[in-house]
């Protein structure tokens, strides 16, 4: 399988202030470091990082797992790759490549005309928080349908219009039933996993390359999770490279094909979905997976010691260092980088290697 | 047995409800079509002459009896809404586009410079009374000013003394949308400005829109009412303000009260309108669901 979408070397810094205007209410209302305090970090003339030297791939085919606290970037990833940074933000360098293998395009040396010719036909995207990620005043299918207009071809017509929305609502796993009795009204009117549903609907409506999708069973029940995660699954499974924003380890541990781990916008850890989350060797990934609750076994759950700082700046060294339960001299002044001897399976981490 | 069905509570609503929409309507055709309804009565007097209910003109009795010149009050009045009412309503027009282009403005590019300017005219229009304003303008023009720039810059400081309110609210409205997920997962489907705007954003207005036409519209009738009765007019312009003023001149007449009574009626019903309207349509139920 080949690459969808690269990312290499990303590095985003905010300068003054973090734009908390721009943080959606969850964030804003969770723990977030970014957003719980105000951030008086930045420093020198760039400001404060957000995120650094990201390189990640997402293949076709494949569903790619981004997990980390709260307020690591994850988000800000997306937004990269959407060229929807808030003002305070900006990429400082690497190259975000739709396409690398074949014809790769910057993303980032798109003015937001060029770019638009990308979002919502070859990158899907699916916010955070489903309720709000809907337009109250419109109905499901008139959600949908207007994403399909945006594929502007021969089939631009009307009933080719409404065979493709009724299609992606299928696919997003919405039975016929919904579609006869339910699709024509608001988002009030429907559960939150329906809602979900359209939302994957109106992303995969013009059959995208690859699927953005940022927290996509946070609010959900159970049943309402296993399904929606299952419809992401089998979008892949049709040939889609989905990158699948979460912190929720445990939901995705069984449909992810590999895991990357990010702390303080950095990528700590990155590998197959075994390796990462079975035999996981960094501290701040054995610490997140230390907090998920398990059916099967009885144990008092470990949280990770203290919290995330604002920012990485003043920090020398490793940036987990302050929490870590393993750390050395050495972890302080030298800044470990992901290991290059096993491509697979790479960890920052000084003891890890 | 025998007993004749009295009209149940949702019946006499329905009836209510449909008067109503009937005297919207013929409000509405009385200001859109005005010539059809209100023929511009002829001045049949030479001078002034006491309302009477004959009219000499068709010989025979007026609803509404004639006013001072003789004319058909009914026609006066079809004359005086169609005059009141077009003014009001080119006046919240002229309000709503300046409220929509600065609030939407403010609300996107969240201008601090824009955002003083609004908040120092707010500020402005709370602590200077607009009919001060609009006393001192008015009497301010020479007597042989062309009237139309009297009453254009009347127009002027009502449409600006509304604007700092209204561009405010409109702006928190556009802010609180902006920020919202289905705003960011249009504008990742590649969405313009103006689609974003369009599809996203001006839906969730409406609400406001419509209770800012419901404000400034009685606003705009009180105001030339209010002028009109108080002699600082436009001589050609007959609007209700002259009716009532004129009515109320005759006030010891009986035919003359009547026509005073009916009159206020008609004005309290004009400027009312757009909250009947409103009412009627249940603008809270649509806009529960907004933004
Ligand atoms: S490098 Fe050191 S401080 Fe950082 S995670 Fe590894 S052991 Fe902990």
């Amino acid at each position: 399988m080949s690459d969808a979408l690269r990312i290499e070397g990303l590095s985003v810094y905010g300068q003054g202030q973090y734009d908390f205007g721009r943080q959606n209410a969850d964030e804003r209302e969770s723990n977030d470091p970014l957003s719980g305090q105000q951030n008086t970090a930045a420093s020198g003339a760039r400001g404060y990082e957000v995120i650094s030297q990201v390189n990640l791939s997402l293949r076709a085919g494949k569903v790619l797992g981004l997990v980390g606290e709260t307020g690591c970037g994850k988000t800000t990833l997306i937004n990269s790759i959407l060229g929807l940074l808030p003002a305070s933000l900006s990429v400082a360098s690497g190259r975000i490549l739709i396409d690398p293998e074949e014809q790769p395009v910057d993303l980032l040396q798109l003015n937001n005309r060029q770019r638009a010719a990308y979002l919502g036909l070859r990158i899907g995207y699916v916010p955070q928080d489903v309720r709000s990620g809907l337009n109250p005043l419109m109905s499901a299918r008139q959600t949908v349908r207007e994403g399909a207009k945006r594929k502007r071809d021969r089939k631009h017509q009307r009933s080719a219009i409404t065979q493709r929305t009724d299609d992606a609502l299928r696919r997003a796993g919405l039975s016929d039933d919904f579609l006869r009795s339910d699709a024509d009204r608001r988002p009030g009117r429907l559960s939150g996993g329906q809602c979900q549903r359209v939302l994957i609907a109106q992303a995969i409506v013009n059959e995208p390359s690859v699927l953005l999708l940022d927290e996509p069973t946070a609010s959900l029940d159970p049943t309402s999770r296993h399904q929606v995660l299952e419809t992401i699954r089998r979008l892949a499974d049709d040939g889609a490279a989905v990158c699948l924003v979460t912190h929720d380890l445990a939901a995705i541990a069984s449909m992810v094909d590999s895991v990357a781990v990010m702390y303080l916008g950095r990528l700590v850890e990155i590998g197959s979905a075994d390796q990462v989350l079975r035999h996981s060797r960094h501290p701040y990934t054995r610490g997140l997976l230390g907090c998920v609750p398990r059916l099967d076994e009885k144990r008092t759950l470990q949280p990770i010691n203290g919290e995330a700082p604002v920012s990485g700046n003043g920090l020398t060294g490793c940036r987990f260092y302050p929490r870590c339960p393993l750390r050395q001299i050495q972890c302080e002044v030298d800044e470990p980088q992901l290991s290059k001897a096993q491509l697979e399976h790479q960890v920052a981490c000084h003891v890890a290697e | 047995m025998g007993h004749k069905a009295m009209p149940t509570g949702s019946v006499r609503q329905r009836c209510g409800r449909y008067t109503v929409w009937a005297l919207l309507l013929i409000t509405g055709l009385v200001v859109v079509v005005p010539s059809s309804f209100t023929a511009q009565p002829k001045r049949e007097a030479n001078s002034f002459a006491p309302p009477s209910w004959y009219d000499r003109t068709v010989q025979h009795e007026c609803v509404l009896g004639t006013d001072y010149l003789g004319r058909s009050y009914a026609a006066v009045l079809g004359r005086a809404i169609s005059a009141t009412t077009r003014v009001a309503f080119f006046g919240t027009a002229a309000v709503l586009f300046g409220v929509l282009a600065v609030g939407t403005l403010q609300g996107s590019t969240q201008s601090k410079l824009l955002g003083a300017i609004l908040a120092s005219g707010n500020l402005g229009v709370m602590a200077v009374p607009q009919v001060a304003v609009l006393i001192t303008i008015a009497t301010s023009w020479s007597r042989t000013s062309p009237a139309w720039m009297v009453n254009t810059s009347m127009m002027a400081v009502l449409v600006l003394f509304a604007i700092p309110t209204g561009a405010r609210l409109i702006a928190e409205r556009v802010r609180s949308v902006n920020q919202t997920r289905f705003v960011a997962a249009s504008q990742a489907f590649g969405a313009s400005w103006w689609y974003t705007f369009r599809r996203d954003v001006f839906p969730h207005l409406l609400e406001d829109i419509a209770w800012i036409v419901a404000s400034v519209l009685p606003m705009f009738v009180a105001v030339e009412v209010g002028l009109a009765y108080l002699g600082i007019e436009y001589r050609e312009f007959e609007g209700l303000g002259r009716a009532l003023a004129k009515s109320f001149g005759s006030i010891f007449n009986g035919i003359a009260q009547f026509q005073l009574v009916v009159t206020i009626a008609v004005i309290l019903w004009v400027a009312l309108i757009p909250q009947i309207i409103l009412k009627l349509l249940n603008v809270r139920g649509f806009a529960e669901e907004s933004v």
